[in-house]
């Protein structure tokens, strides 16, 4: 059978992966490789770095003086510091050092490297701000420099903004707790004070649904226990979440890629961008709260068409080894034989294979990937998290096909291939970057912030990750009761 | 012989049985409760105001808003983290 060029095909014999036969498998590795039980990767660790002599920074100027000293100040817009937090004007070598410091946190965030969770594998780039800051001074250009420290997107200020708007909420009371008995006119009010759309003569009803979207809950347009749960939370938990995310925003890539695959976990959506605009979307299942799916960057390099499942060893331990070898030969798992292990469980690919069809291949020391699932109920519910960590894909297919477009040869060849049935591994005509994001809250294109729970608690450890590099860094600073109050 | 003493096994068993749902009964005096017929309601001149209610409380779900497929893009695009590229104007420090 003739096949494109392009296709990387390795016909694989799943009786052949099957086969206990370790120096075989050995000499000739099957192509859709192993995803577990992969040894550990060494941690590699960033290289040393050599620390050049500081830049000499020029002579500031008075007035530069007084608006480095105003800039300083500013820090609660970005989420830094409390607001209300008083800063006594600093001159000299004081101001800036305080300058650089700011630049710093403003440019990768305050959380310490070495304080990172292993999974939050998203790391900000080091950045010395030294040189700039002398170029800016120098040339009288404070705020176009200071301008550029900050995250250049519209999700990073779209929370800026929205931080701003529930600081004025948190500032002129908050919002009244709601009950299942609480008056339409009051569940009204409440939702206006975030939804500025909401009109007096609107259906509650349909004031409840879009509240619902916002929060990620089935929107039934009934004041459950759920959106009840939602609409009572803190607005000073609200700040926190958007202090939160606005950290990690610090730590993405100021230059993103045009065309890129970006996933929120906490939401368990996917999105597809082209020259910067989302072209596509998708509904996804994310990592259960005990099994999370990390924060990563990559890049997708190949489709695996029919992919078998190399079962991890964590889950053939946890959920099929107790089942009895017989249980699992009925459900037609395949035991193989491996020199590192021992014995591996192999689903074969099929309609049944927990990756479905595809399967979306890049590299990160965590072997997970995106793929489908056979499991397609979970796409209409509205609590998403449930995966081993892995991101399963409502529709793989269009995406598959999305990635494959630029090629003539696998356009719209993509079902064809699955139809075959045969395992293959197809090659990116380009290899498209993946980011497997964490966003607790965020603004819509009309400024209304949307919020979901924090399931993995992330958002809370941050904020004590801050606290205890605040800390490290100044040990005479007081305790701050939360991540509004460090700079 | 053997018949009659399985017929008062069963008896007595069934007695036994009796004997403890009597015991776990809730404790009500209905001696003393007068029947419903004849306790007399002051009946309030003006009916009382129901209780303040969400009035979707009793209501069935709606039905799920209809949603453009370029409006849950859109939705979903600021989910993930909306990254449009900001001008350097857009890009300021100061609170809006």
């Amino acid at each position: 059978m003739k096949r494109p060029d392009l296709i990387h095909i390795s016909a694989i014999s799943l009786l052949a992966a099957a086969t206990p036969a370790p120096t075989l498998a050995l000499a000739q590795p099957p192509v859709v490789a192993p995803t577990l039980p992969a040894p550990a990767p060494p941690v590699v660790l960033p290289p040393a770095i050599v620390t050049p002599p500081p830049v000499p920074l020029p002579p500031l100027s008075a007035a530069q003086e007084r608006w480095l000293n105003d800039w300083l100040k500013g820090g609660a817009e970005q989420g830094l510091m409390a607001r209300d937090k008083a800063t006594r004007p600093l001159q000299g070598d004081a101001l800036l050092s305080a300058v650089i410091d700011r630049a710093r946190a403003l440019g990768t965030g305050r959380v310490d490297r070495a304080d990172f969770l292993d999974i939050w594998a998203l790391r900000p780039t080091p950045i010395d701000p030294r040189p700039g800051l002398a170029k800016a001074i120098s040339e009288d250009r404070l705020p176009q420099w200071a301008n550029g420290l900050t995250p250049p997107y519209a999700g990073y200020d779209g929370l800026r903004k929205g931080l701003a708007n529930y600081e004025r909420i948190r500032d002129s009371g908050g919002w009244a707790t709601l009950t299942a008995q609480s008056a339409p006119d009051a569940v009204r009010k409440r939702i206006a004070i975030e939804d500025k759309a909401v009109t007096a003569t609107e259906k509650l009803g349909d004031v409840l649904q879009r509240a619902q979207r916002r929060y990620g809950l089935n929107p039934t347009g009934l004041l459950d226990a759920r959106t009840l749960k939602e609409l009572n939370v803190p607005v000073e938990d609200r700040i926190a979440a958007i202090m939160a995310n606005m950290e990690r925003w610090r730590w993405m890539p100021r230059d993103l890629p045009v065309n890129r695959v970006q996933v929120n976990i906490a939401a368990a959506v996917l999105t597809v961008f082209e020259g910067d605009q989302p072209i596509s979307s998708m509904r996804a299942v994310t990592g259960s709260p005990d099994n999370a799916t990390p924060m990563l960057s990559s890049s997708i390099h190949s489709i695996v068409v029919n992919p078998p499942w190399n079962v991890p060893a964590s889950i053939a331990k946890r959920e099929l080894w107790p089942k009895g070898r017989a249980a699992l030969a009925r459900q037609g798992y395949k035991i193989v034989g491996t020199p590192e292990t021992g014995e591996r469980i192999v689903q074969p690919a099929g309609p049944n294979s927990a990756l479905g069809r595809l399967k979306f291949d890049f590299n990160n020391p965590f072997a997970v990937y995106l793929h489908d699932t056979p499991s397609r109920a979970k796409f209409s519910s509205y609590d998403r998290l449930a995966s081993h960590g892995c991101i399963r894909l409502e529709k793989p297919v269009p995406l598959a096909e999305l990635m494959v477009a630029s090629n003539p040869d696998l356009n719209g060849k993509i079902q064809s291939l699955i139809d075959t049935g045969k395992t293959q591994r197809v090659s990116l005509p380009k290899e498209v970057a993946v980011y497997l994001l964490y966003w607790t809250a965020f603004a819509s294109n009309n400024g209304t912030m949307s919020f979901r729970s924090d399931p993995y608690g992330w958002d809370k450890l941050l904020a004590e990750k801050i606290e205890a590099s605040s800390r490290r860094a100044d040990p005479t600073a007081a305790t701050a009761p939360t991540i509004a109050s460090k700079d | 012989m053997r018949k009659l003493a399985f017929i008062a096994l069963t008896g007595a068993l069934a007695l036994a049985a009796c004997g403890k749902k009597e015991e776990e009964a809730p404790v009500t005096n209905n001696l003393v409760e007068p029947p419903v017929e004849n306790v007399i309601v002051d009946e309030p001149e003006v009916a009382p105001l129901p209780e303040p209610t969400n009035d979707t409380a009793e209501a069935k779900p709606l039905a799920p808003p209809t949603v453009s497929e370029q409006q849950q893009i859109e939705d979903d695009a600021a989910a993930t983290g909306m990254t449009a590229r900001l001008s350097p104007d857009e890009s300021s420090n100061g609170a809006d």
